[in-house]
């Protein structure tokens, strides 16, 4: 474009908002790394010796990633619905939309009259003659990666939607007056248009499901905590700044770890596109 | 086509507890209950005629829409000299507007505590909305770098070829153009703020309390039904202002701008 | 008018709104005459004290003002450099730890007359002798059951908790509390005391074994109590008082008796006006606005002049004197100090609970 040089000013803004938020963050990163005076990792490496900690991690991880596998899988059909459907198409927005606007806290005593012992699938289950005990939904790892797909997967759809947008229904028609069918056209054409939209979308919901704090306290057990509520722990109930620091470096080392090859990908599909178009 | 019964389902399993949750906020018992046995609206009286409430509803509008302009405004231009310049450092600076998502909300709030107070700004509505710019910048970067990346470059270069000054060509084509990414952009950062309870708990003040964290505070000693209440009105509120703009604006527009018409050179 | 005007009209109106309530909202502590700004919890107390503050604005004219927030050290520790409430009411954990770090103002007992109603337990002092606060009120852990899957006589005692026949019918509170309360009360029925929480352990892990979920809030806990999700689980007086009380529920104190959870009003440092806030905790601290309290919420003065009706006495089950006799009064200060090691030890123990 011919604005050349002076287009590295939009940059400022977005730098100096960077430098204040590292800036903020520097005392408490800093923190992290002085155990009793002494500079050193002893605090992380005292993360990683306690066994429940290290699982903690572990299960954050792999819950984010199942929930953001889940999101890809179920948002991109109803996103490629509401992009392809003219009327009506602002409701079914609204119907992704909605949740969004409503507390957790709420949410999940609507979740607990769905999903609990006593709720009304496990009620349909045994009125049904399927089950003779009631089946655990809720409390443990299942219930929260509902409660994580249901609130995150509007994000996934509007990032899936939004590229479908720009997506010229021309070429999914020559694909099928070709005589493809659905499946192979999904495959190589609507999916490699739109995976910049889909990646984009994974990296928000991988992000957001990492740093969760309040589903998986609300819809978790005993035993499935994220790191995202030890965290809120440390800072909110026992004040040891330090120690939800080092939590808070390591997840984030964690999540940045899933986060650049996602990036790197994004970049190399973008890139093979515009190519492919010319 | 027979896969629109999972679609159905799905459909169904976004609005679930929502459509339960506002079931329950219409029974006259003191705490939640489901289905209602007896009905009242006493919840959303009590909602609609609180001083608090609704100042901290007004608030929350406010600080979420002020918030979303802000921080498209930034991951716009941002995102514009990312995609079309290279640079050294240009993919670290990618990574680096990510940070506020990457790192844990549940850490954020003290250090942002930290830049907000040293300026005499916490419980102020500027430092919440300083806050959350922040915040949300990562949001509304994301889908403008897809917008922009997704973007042909000809429809840009045909306007310049035709003699259009750079102002223009920003007015008209790219703008346009990118206009799902700009709507994504402004409706995911406005959500998240809305909804921003962790790091927004530091930063409030006796004055100035939005409606997450006033729901936060209210759960802890009372299970009362009003918080279903105003989860619906919310629902309804928006509902209604989504209407009003289809009416009024023909907000088909903003979202039509697809099919096909970015894409396909004019002939 | 046309989309395009009617677009730019709504932003611009946006615009000054948002303009308007930031330029509005220059908050700064009441500074000397400029009265009380109180955080409480949310719901029922902070209705009632919002009561309690106009009466006192009726009779001593110093303005006061009671907000909801989320917790008292969060707040008052984020605000340290800059505070925006001169008083605050919290539990004695929080004021012991609040104090110990600087963040509160101290007093003589002459500035605080009313104590002398007071059990002398129940004051709380700094290091050096100085009056951290105002004791208000308490309430107390007791065990709560749902009607429909329980009998009172079911949890007649604290050890019904661990019962193999309540697997998956039970609830825990969260680590802070459960390493705070339960493990502190439970090593008391067990011969050992808030020093030595060993033996309070094995009944801590029978509970933690029992329960399905952990809760977090009291609106979360009672949906789960009045579903009939949870049978029972070890809860708050308070929370069953009055408009609060679900029917379907029920609440006992066991046989071994309780846990007293008592309740004071501190003044942050650098938060004003002083002289009011003394004033405000000396009302606090009279017979009135306790039975105000009282009748709402269920908190039990302890200001020991306050006179129970028949029909409160009826309702707590027993005299005040009783009840206090029945409760296990820890030294705060203690379990303040070793909140933190505790919940790291309980985190790790439960965590390998199945």
């Amino acid at each position: 474009m011919q604005l050349g040089r002076w287009l590295y000013l939009g940059l400022i803004p977005a730098i100096l908002l960077l430098a204040g938020f590292f800036y903020a963050l520097f005392t408490l990163v800093a923190s992290a790394f002085v155990t009793d005076g002494v500079v050193g990792f002893a605090r992380f490496a005292s993360f990683f010796l306690r066994a429940d900690y290290v699982d903690v991690l572990v299960r954050t991880l792999w819950i984010a990633g199942l929930t953001t596998a889940i999101a890809v899988v179920i948002g991109y059909p109803v996103a490629y619905l509401i992009a392809r459907t003219r009327t009506g198409r602002t409701w079914l927005l609204m119907l992704v939309i909605a949740p969004w606007l409503t507390s957790v806290v709420v949410r999940t005593y609507g979740w607990m009259v769905i999903l609990g012992n006593r709720g009304l699938i496990n009620g349909f289950l045994q009125w049904a003659g399927l089950a003779g005990r009631p089946v655990p939904l809720m409390y443990n790892s299942f219930g929260i990666i509902v409660g994580l797909v249901h609130v995150l997967c509007p994000f996934m759809i509007i990032a899936i939607f939004s590229t479908l947008q720009q997506l010229d229904p021309a070429l999914e028609e020559a694909a099928m007056s070709l005589r493809a069918r659905p499946w192979r056209i999904f495959r190589k054409v609507l999916l490699p248009l739109t995976l910049p939209g889909v990646i984009s979308g994974a990296i928000i919901v991988f992000l957001m499901a990492t740093g969760a704090i309040v589903t998986p306290l609300l819809l978790g057990g005993l035993r499935d905590r994220m790191l995202g509520t030890q965290i809120f722990q440390e800072m909110f109930e026992l004040f040891d700044f330090p120690k939800a620091a080092t939590m808070a470096i390591i997840l984030t080392v964690s999540a940045i770890c899933v986060v650049l090859p996602l990036q790197w990908l994004e970049r190399r599909v973008g890139r093979h596109l515009r190519t492919v178009e010319e | 086509m027979r896969w629109r019964l999972p679609i159905a389902a799905i459909l169904l399993f976004l609005p679930a507890p929502i459509a339960i949750v506002a079931l329950s906020s219409v029974t006259s018992r003191g705490y939640l209950t489901f289905p209602p046995s007896s009905f009242s609206l006493r919840w959303y009286t009590e909602f609609l005629s609180s001083a608090e409430w609704l100042r901290a509803l007004a608030i929350s509008v406010l600080l979420a829409f002020s918030a979303a302009c802000g921080s498209v405004l930034i991951a716009f231009l941002a995102s514009q000299v990312i995609a079309r310049k290279r640079f050294a450092g240009r993919s670290l600076l990618e990574t680096l507007m990510l940070m506020p998502i990457i790192f844990p909300h549940a850490a954020l709030g003290v250090a942002m505590l930290g830049i907000v107070s040293s300026l005499h700004w916490n419980g102020t509505f500027v430092g919440l909305v300083l806050a959350h710019v922040v915040l949300t910048v990562p949001y509304a970067y994301r889908p403008l770098i897809a917008s922009i990346r997704a973007l042909d470059p000809v429809m840009e270069e045909a306007a310049m070829s035709l003699g259009a000054r750079p102002g223009t060509i920003l007015k008209r084509v790219t703008l346009p153009l990118l206009r799902p990414g700009l709507i994504t952009a402004l409706v995911f950062a406005f959500v998240i703020s809305f909804d921003e309870v962790t790091v927004t708990m530091f930063l409030v003040g006796p004055d100035m309390s939005t409606i997450p964290v006033r729901i936060f505070a209210q759960i802890q000693e009372s299970a009362s039904p009003v918080i279903a209440a105003i989860s619906t009105v919310l629902i309804g509120f928006t509902v209604l202002i989504v209407a009003l703009t289809q009416w009024l604006l023909g907000l088909e527009a903003f979202l039509d701008i697809g099919a096909g018409r970015s894409s396909r050179p004019a002939a | 008018m046309n989309r395009r005007s009617i677009r730019s009209l709504a932003m611009a109106l946006l615009s000054a709104a948002a303009c308007l309530v930031a330029s509005t909202s220059w908050a700064q502590a009441p500074g000397p005459g400029g009265g009380i700004t109180m955080g409480a919890y949310g719901g029922g107390p902070g209705d009632v004290w919002r009561r309690v503050a106009k009466t006192f604005t009726d009779e001593t004219k110093i303005p006061a003002r009671v907000v909801d927030w989320v917790d008292i050290q969060p707040v008052i520790r984020s605000q340290a450099a800059n505070p925006q409430y001169n008083v605050g009411l919290g539990n004695y954990i929080d004021a012991y730890r609040l104090a110990k770090d600087g963040l509160l103002e101290t007093f003589t007992p002459d500035e605080l007359p009313g104590l002398k109603n007071v059990p002398k337990a129940q004051i709380l002092k700094t290091a050096d002798g100085r009056i951290i606060g105002a004791p208000i009120y308490f309430q107390y852990y007791g065990i709560a059951y749902n009607k429909d899957l329980a009998k009172a006589s079911d949890f007649e005692s604290w050890e019904a908790l661990a019962d193999p026949k309540w697997r998956g019918k039970l609830a825990l509170t969260r680590f802070i509390w459960s390493a705070t309360y339960d493990l502190v009360l439970y090593a008391k029925l067990h011969g050992g005391d808030e020093n030595n929480i060993a033996p309070g352990i094995p009944l801590l892990k029978g509970l933690a074994a029992n329960a399905v979920t952990v809760y977090s809030s009291m609106a979360q806990m009672n949906g789960l109590l009045s579903r009939g999700e949870v049978a029972a689980v070890p809860y708050y007086s308070a929370r069953f008082w009055g408009d609060a009380a679900l029917p379907g529920v029920g609440f006992l104190l066991p046989k071994e008796g309780g846990l007293m959870l008592p309740y004071m009003l501190v003044v942050a440092k650098g938060g004003g006006d002083r002289a009011a806030a003394l004033a405000w905790l000396n009302y606090a601290m009279t017979a009135e606005p306790q039975q105000m309290i009282l009748n709402a919420t269920g908190y039990i003065p302890l200001n020991q002049t306050v006179k129970l009706t028949d029909e409160q006495t009826r309702r707590l089950g027993m005299p005040v004197a009783d009840l206090l006799k029945r409760l296990y009064q820890p030294d705060w200060t203690v379990v303040a100090d070793k909140q933190e090691e505790r919940v790291n030890l309980v985190e790790q123990l439960l965590s390998q609970v199945k």
